[in-house]
């Protein structure tokens, strides 16, 4: 009787696999193989964590401990190699690590770069700015940020959300050891050549992990397990955030441009709201191997979110219709298996230019048409 | 259940021993017919093979205007086990299991666990007064389960070959097998979008070390 019950068991469950594998569309394994295309790699380290990425006139630069650059590239002319860039501190040639690092543009004026600094050797922060006139393809000298919302403080993260990276969003370490507390800054426009800052967010627990905007003015924050939302000097609690359950914090805000908005969490949950933050009914929970995927950054491609994860790569979440949520089966190895910190979109190409910012795997990009979803990736 | 398991383990080693103890004789006039096997007679055949791909057939894609392409594998390895019981001197029926990988062209483990039925014909002979060589030649039949990524499916699977084997003493054989995967992989339900069934062929190398009892 006994053996009955577990023959019977074994064919309920492999009827119930071929029954659950026919409702999902199938990929063939061999014509999948029969298709794959060798992975281009360029120069750019394939080992190192990206802080940033911006787009400089036809070049990309990177921060990730040093500065490099390259050749945007077109259809006529295929993108160059990666150049590590000169760069000098206020006049000296000292070195410092830079990881978080934007291109921000205020009042529709001349552009700058910015970035957060370590100088190893006197173990000393910093806020470095680069004017136009101090870039070049290869060089870039920086200058120290006066002010002292930034002098000597760690910059954890800068962002310019809007399309036109005229709004900097920068979060600065307050203190540092165990009781640490963080500031979201914000700059619309420049003092005296600087970012004139004004404090958005003060005495946060976490810091703030991501900064999204519809482009009409009104802006989204992460930080811990708080949403906040409001316009440039206002920014306060969304009373409509979703509740992130036990210890699982915010990690990224997307916002599509149209209405919705995703938020991801550091236990693998993915919220949507089709209504500008007000409702979030549409929710899905991420797991591999019976474990919660951590989420890190995301970004809106087309109708679709790229959700970046601590060692799986990214996973696709759908911005219409039903919230489907899968892992591209079909993504190249190195990047089907990275930590991938931030996505960014360059704001300035015909089609869609991603890039994947990693820890430790390098750079990753795709290009695809306006209306596609990057599927094909490239190793920088 | 326990009770049934420990029963059918004992019967079948009573009965595989008894057969091994009969067959371990050696059939009267089996030299001079070159059939030194009976009925009853078994062999446990282990092998650790090189697998080389050779192509893909698409039957409804094409890649560069052809339906037959590459694989996009490396060359991969293969651990199997295999039995096979004797129905007269010469004919034989079995099964085989075993694991096999090859890596695809961006790192990525394809891992496939053939299952497969076993028909075997086999040839023995004194070769040029060296001792008895046996040559089987085979065909495999079943089922594999692969994986590659978060990608599973099952495949048909159908592997002809021939052996080679030198017979060391009573028990023992040792020599190889060389043979064809043929592997076709269905859609067990919808495509998705751009996909499509594939025919995956491999050659398999194996030196094999060989039990007879």
């Amino acid at each position: 009787m006994t053996g009955r019950r577990t023959l019977a068991g074994a064919a309920a469950a492999a009827l119930s696999l071929v029954l659950s594998g026919c409702q999902d569309p199938v990929t063939g394994i061999f014509h999948h193989l029969a298709h794959q295309q060798p992975t281009v790699d360029r120069n750019l380290a394939n080992d190192i964590t990206i802080g940033g990425v911006a787009r400089w006139g036809d070049r990309y630069l990177v921060a990730a401990g040093k500065l490099w650059s390259r050749a945007v590239g077109t259809d006529q002319s295929p993108p160059g190699e990666w150049t590590s860039m000169t760069v000098t501190f206020d006049g000296q040639s000292t070195s410092a690590v830079m990881l978080p690092f934007v291109r921000w543009r205020p009042d529709a004026g001349e552009p700058s770069l910015l970035a957060g600094a370590l100088f190893v050797d006197e173990e000393r922060f910093a806020l470095l700015q680069a004017d136009a006139g101090l870039i070049t393809a290869n060089s870039v000298a920086w200058a120290t940020v006066p002010g002292s919302e930034v002098n000597g403080r760690e910059v954890i993260g800068l962002f310019t959300p809007d399309d036109d990276e005229s709004v900097l969003f920068a979060v600065i370490a307050k203190s540092r050891g165990e009781n640490r507390s963080y500031r979201l800054l914000s700059a619309s426009r420049r003092s005296s050549g600087a970012p004139e800052f004004e404090v958005e967010l003060d005495d946060l627990s976490h810091p703030v992990e991501a900064v999204a905007t519809d482009g009409a003015g009104t802006y989204w924050a992460v930080a811990g397990s708080e949403l906040y939302t409001g316009s440039i000097g206002s920014l306060v609690i969304s009373d409509t955030a979703p509740s992130p359950e036990g210890s699982e914090t915010f990690r990224s805000v997307v916002h599509d441009g149209t209405g919705t908005l995703v938020l991801t969490g550091s236990t693998g949950t993915v919220w949507r709201s089709r209504d500008g933050g007000e409702t979030w009914p549409d929710t899905h929970e991420i797991r591999a191997d019976d474990q919660a995927v951590p989420l890190r950054g995301a970004v809106a491609v087309s109708s679709t979110a790229l959700v970046g994860t601590d060692d799986h790569g990214y996973y696709t979440a759908s911005l219409e219709g039903d919230l489907a949520v899968r892992r591209l089966p079909l993504t190249t190895e190195a990047i089907y298996h990275a930590s991938i910190l931030r996505l960014w979109v360059d704001p300035r190409t015909d089609g869609v230019t991603v890039f994947a910012l990693t820890a430790s795997d390098g750079l990753w990009s795709a290009s695809v048409k306006r209306g596609e979803v990057p599927e094909r990736w490239e190793l920088e | 259940m326990k009770r049934f398991l420990v029963a059918t383990v004992a019967i079948v080693f009573a009965i595989g021993h008894a057969v091994a103890q009969e067959g371990s004789q050696p059939p009267p006039g089996a030299d001079a017919q070159g059939d030194p096997f009976v009925l009853g007679d078994q062999m446990l055949a282990l092998g650790a093979s090189l697998v080389l791909p050779l192509f893909t057939y698409l039957p409804t894609d094409e890649v560069a205007g052809s339906r037959f392409t590459g694989t996009n594998l490396t060359p991969g390895g293969k651990l199997s086990l295999n039995w096979n019981a004797f129905l007269g001197p010469r004919l034989t029926v079995g099964a085989e299991v075993g694991g096999m990988f090859a890596i695809d062209r961006h790192g990525e483990p394809l891992l496939l666990v053939p299952v497969t039925g076993r028909l075997g014909y086999q040839f023995s002979s004194n070769l040029f007064g060296l001792g008895q060589f046996d040559l089987p030649v085979f065909v495999n039949a079943g089922v594999g389960f692969m994986k590659l990524a978060d990608l599973f499916s099952v495949n048909l699977i159908l592997r002809p070959g021939a052996s080679l084997f030198y017979r060391y003493d009573r028990n023992w054989s040792f020599g190889g097998s060389v043979s064809v995967w043929l592997m076709f992989e269905p859609l067990w339900g919808a495509a998705s979008a751009g996909s499509g069934p594939g025919l995956a062929t491999f050659l398999d190398i194996s030196p094999q070390i060989v039990y007879h009892f």
